[in-house]
């Protein structure tokens, strides 16, 4: 057990961080337990504890009378120091103990630009970095939304879990009971555990390229290792799991509020967005259940905020029912309800004006794109004149702050295309102008903001080179020169750091050893503008004799052997190569809530309808 | 109005949480123990929670008080009882009170707290001159940090008591009596400072041990100070 004694604590930023011990945290005698897991997330704590994901699957595990899940940070550099200096490994916060005597270390894989985090954390556990070094060390286990290309972690992980871990966590954990009795190699667990469906264990195969260095193909080391790795789903949201009681951390995270999941998986097929594809299909959670899980979550928390999560909340078939029920039934008792994010309709203005009936602080839109062709082209089904009225009722609804969100450098993007992010902008001051004195309230302020797109896996634009750092700097010089009015700021995102996402999201096994090279010259939080260091990371590429471009700026051939090809996320390969086609010739594919766009996910449903009619 | 003073602990690791932090931890305890706390009226309803002086990250109390007020009467020992069912560890009620309607809040109340400074030291014999140099001393001036910046201000008239309580062989323990109120406080830590100037050193660990208010110009305890109703 790691002791901190008040000198550490109170010489760190947040102490708060470090010692755990919040309302709902689960306590188990640790010797009554067979399984310790231990649950990390690389990034700092108040990042880590607003991930529904982490509440779902702890308060899951410690269903289980045979497990203790315990939950792990990133500490932050000054905490990182004093534990390096002191020799201090990084331990879990329920017991503190440290990480390298679990069973399990599980990490979350949310954003590309934790993965030295993750690395980080393992060197400060005392874990190998690399699978083929442990022996009596935990299993290394990676889930969540960027597993689904796992090869650039691939020689760090022991296994993958693809798609939703509810069922097949518990299968495997099943399995390493079995296992553990058997006293049999570790190496003999991972060939076990990856005959479960969702399971990739990456020491099972070798990859051999092509002389231009794209893949060749990917063999397994053995013929009855199984090819194709399919995600897994949990099929009835209703049936499956979720957490009645959640930690409620004492000191201030992200999102401090109850979450309420009211649907996986999203129709509306824009083809730039990951989520959209790897989530699907859809399935929603019935209103009755959620009214009565937001219920037990009350009282259990405390919180006085309710959040309805979800991709495209309006989506959700019940919504107004809903948000309506929830309105009425904690009004007395002051609890609120808040959507995540909005779609531009005035339904969308119309019904979160229902629920803001307190303060209109800023609304954010976004449309994505800046013309109606390119909007067409990456498939939002959204035109110029739904944005106007849109924020026209927003306006009159007495809103005067507005957030446009858009990306640069998507595929077939001119610089008419850029030249329209700021027309908008200036239709929308207009349409301001355009309401009533009267009627609107006072001190307009347009943002606009730009993030460089960044092409992901299973996606349409998953063969799309990234634009060049130079052509996006280009691109958002020339909008800044078109936006002159008062009345709208422009802010953009970090070039480099999309650069480098594009790089990892589209990478393959041969970067493990840029990512550990990179951090040893000491990247970490790389998502964290202080912490970044690009030049450390072309230093580490070009020491590995690695050339990033090739993954991030090239185009791709539709034949070309992808790394995460063996992967099947249900959406096939085809329907991504004919969205692509459409999208070249800006024809739009309409919401699958509309009929069938055949992506090929009911397979997954073995027969089943994708949508819960 | 119904109005509350509760007196509460904060010891052990809870004390690494910041006073907002703190002031929203107790707000959901009385959530989750179902009390009818009173919110302000208007569009964005606050509950009536308010500490009598805000306390810095990493010092322990134990004597922290809150001012509360409840839509019906509730019995002081079920506040206490519930409220405490609800709470993360480290943090406790000692005493719920009834207090009159018509009775100062307990920041309005409070003039001074008593503190418990623990620092390492070189030589107990300079701490022991130094302790007896500030009592004796009429002005000392400190630079003292503020929202509208740094000004110089005699600290001396904010220490009311100050004295040696405990050496070990590894540290000691001062007691001080110090000026905590909505005119002004003195924070331990520059207290600490002042030991530092003649050889304690170490981060030092400080505790709020009580906070009194004025009465006929004796400082009395606010759990004594409120009549009950």
């Amino acid at each position: 057990m790691v002791i901190l004694n008040e000198e550490i604590l109170n010489s760190v930023q947040k102490p708060a961080r470090y010692v755990g011990n919040e309302v709902n945290c689960v306590k188990k005698d640790k010797n009554s337990v067979k399984i310790r897991f231990a649950f990390c997330f690389p990034d700092v704590y108040e990042v880590g504890m607003s991930h529904l994901g982490l509440k779902i699957i702890y308060h899951m595990l410690n269903e289980r009378e045979d497990c203790y899940c315990e939950r792990a940070f990133a500490p932050w550099s000054d905490m990182e120091n004093i534990m390096r200096e002191k020799n201090i490994p990084l331990y879990a916060l329920e017991t503190k103990d440290p990480l390298s005597e679990f069973d399990f270390v599980g990490f979350t894989l949310q954003y590309e630009m934790s993965y030295t985090n993750v690395i980080n954390m393992l060197d400060l556990a005392g874990i190998p970095l690399l699978s083929e070094q442990r022996n009596n060390h935990p299993f290394v286990v990676f889930g969540g939304p960027c597993a689904y290309n796992p090869e650039p972690l691939a020689d760090i992980a022991d296994f993958f879990i693809l798609g939703e871990a509810e069922e097949v966590l518990n299968e495997v954990l099943d399995l390493y009971l079995v296992w553990k009795e058997s006293k049999a190699s570790r190496k003999e667990f991972l060939e076990k555990v990856s005959e479960i469906e969702g399971v990739y264990v990456p020491s099972l195969y070798y990859i051999e390229y092509n002389d231009d260095g794209t893949i060749k193909q990917m063999v397994p080391k053995k013929s009855n290792y199984k090819t194709k790795i399919t995600k897994r789903i949990v099929r009835d949201l209703d049936k499956s799991y979720y957490p009645e009681k959640m930690i409620v951390p004492v000191t201030e995270v992200v999102h401090d509020r109850i979450m309420l999941e009211t649907f996986r998986g999203c129709t509306r097929g824009c083809r730039f967005c990951q989520a959209g594809m790897i989530y699907r299909p859809i399935r929603e959670r019935s209103t009755s259940k959620l009214v009565d899980l937001a219920d037990r979550l009350v009282k259990s928390t405390g919180y006085d905020e309710i959040s309805l999560t979800s991709l495209s909340i309006c989506d959700y078939s019940d919504i107004e029912n809903l948000v309506k029920t929830l309105i009425e039934k904690y009004r007395e008792s002051n609890v609120g309800i808040s959507l995540p994010s909005l779609r531009i309709d005035s339904f969308s203005v119309n019904l979160i004006n229902e629920i803001q009936k307190v303060r209109k602080t800023g609304l954010t839109f976004a449309p994505e794109a800046g013309t109606q062709k390119m909007r067409d082209v990456i498939n939002k089904g959204v035109t110029e004149e739904d944005l106007i009225k849109s924020v026209r009722s927003a306006f009159e609804l007495g809103w005067n702050n507005i957030k446009l969100y858009f990306m640069i450098g998507l595929p077939f993007e001119t610089n008419e295309d850029i030249e329209g992010i700021a027309e908008l902008a200036y239709k929308v001051v207009d349409e301001y102008f355009n309401v009533p004195k009267e009627k609107r309230q006072k001190g307009l302020n347009v943002t606009v903001s730009t993030s460089s797109f960044v092409p992901k896996p299973f996606t349409p634009f998953q063969w799309f080179g990234q634009n060049t750092m130079e052509q996006l700097y280009e691109k958002q010089r020339l909008l800044k020169e078109k936006i002159k009015s008062k009345f709208i700021t422009y802010n953009w995102h970090e070039t480099p750091i999309s650069f480098l996402e594009a790089v990892f999201a589209r990478g393959d096994r041969r970067l493990t050893k840029v990512l550990i090279r990179a951090w040893e010259l000491g990247c970490k939080f790389d998502g964290w503008q202080e912490h970044f260091k690009f030049n450390k990371w072309m230093q580490a590429f070009e020491e590995c004799n690695i050339d990033p471009h090739f993954y991030a700026t090239r185009h791709r051939d539709l034949d070309e052997v992808l790394p995460w090809d063996f992967i099947d996320v249900g959406v096939s390969k085809s329907y991504l190569i004919n969205e692509y086609k459409k999208a070249e010739k800006a024809i739009l594919t309409h919401d699958c809530r509309l009929g069938c766009t055949g992506c090929g996910i009911t397979k997954l449903l073995k027969g089943g309808k994708c949508f819960n009619e | 109005m119904n109005r509350y003073v509760l007196k509460l602990k904060k010891i052990g690791d809870i004390k690494y949480i910041s006073h907002l932090d703190t002031m929203r931890t107790l707000h959901r305890a009385i959530r989750r123990a179902e009390l009818p706390i009173t919110y302000s009226k208007g569009f964005n309803p606050h509950p009536s929670i308010s500490f009598a002086a805000p306390l810095s990250v990493g010092v322990e109390s134990l004597a922290e008080y809150v001012d509360i007020e409840f839509d019906k009467i509730i019995d002081t020992n079920e506040i206490k009882n519930k409220i405490n069912d609800n709470m993360p560890s480290g943090l406790e009620i000692i005493e719920a009170i009834h207090i009159k309607e018509k009775m100062p809040t307990s920041m309005a109340a409070v003039k001074v707290a008593k503190y418990e400074i623990k620092l390492k030291y070189d030589d107990i014999k300079n701490i022991e001159a130094k302790i007896k140099d500030i009592i004796n001393s009429k002005e000392i001036i400190r630079t003292k940090k503020s929202k509208s910046g740094e000004k110089l201000v005699n600290i001396r008239e904010m220490i009311y008591d100050l004295k040696l309580k405990e050496v070990a062989d590894e540290y000691f323990i001062v007691e001080c009596t110090i000026k905590t109120s909505n005119s002004g406080s003195l924070s331990p830590e520059i207290l600490a400072d002042l030991l530092k100037e003649v050889g304690a050193f170490g981060q030092p660990v400080v505790r709020r041990i009580e906070m009194y208010a004025e009465k006929d110009s004796e400082f009395i305890p606010l759990d004594k100070y409120y009549k009950r109703v």
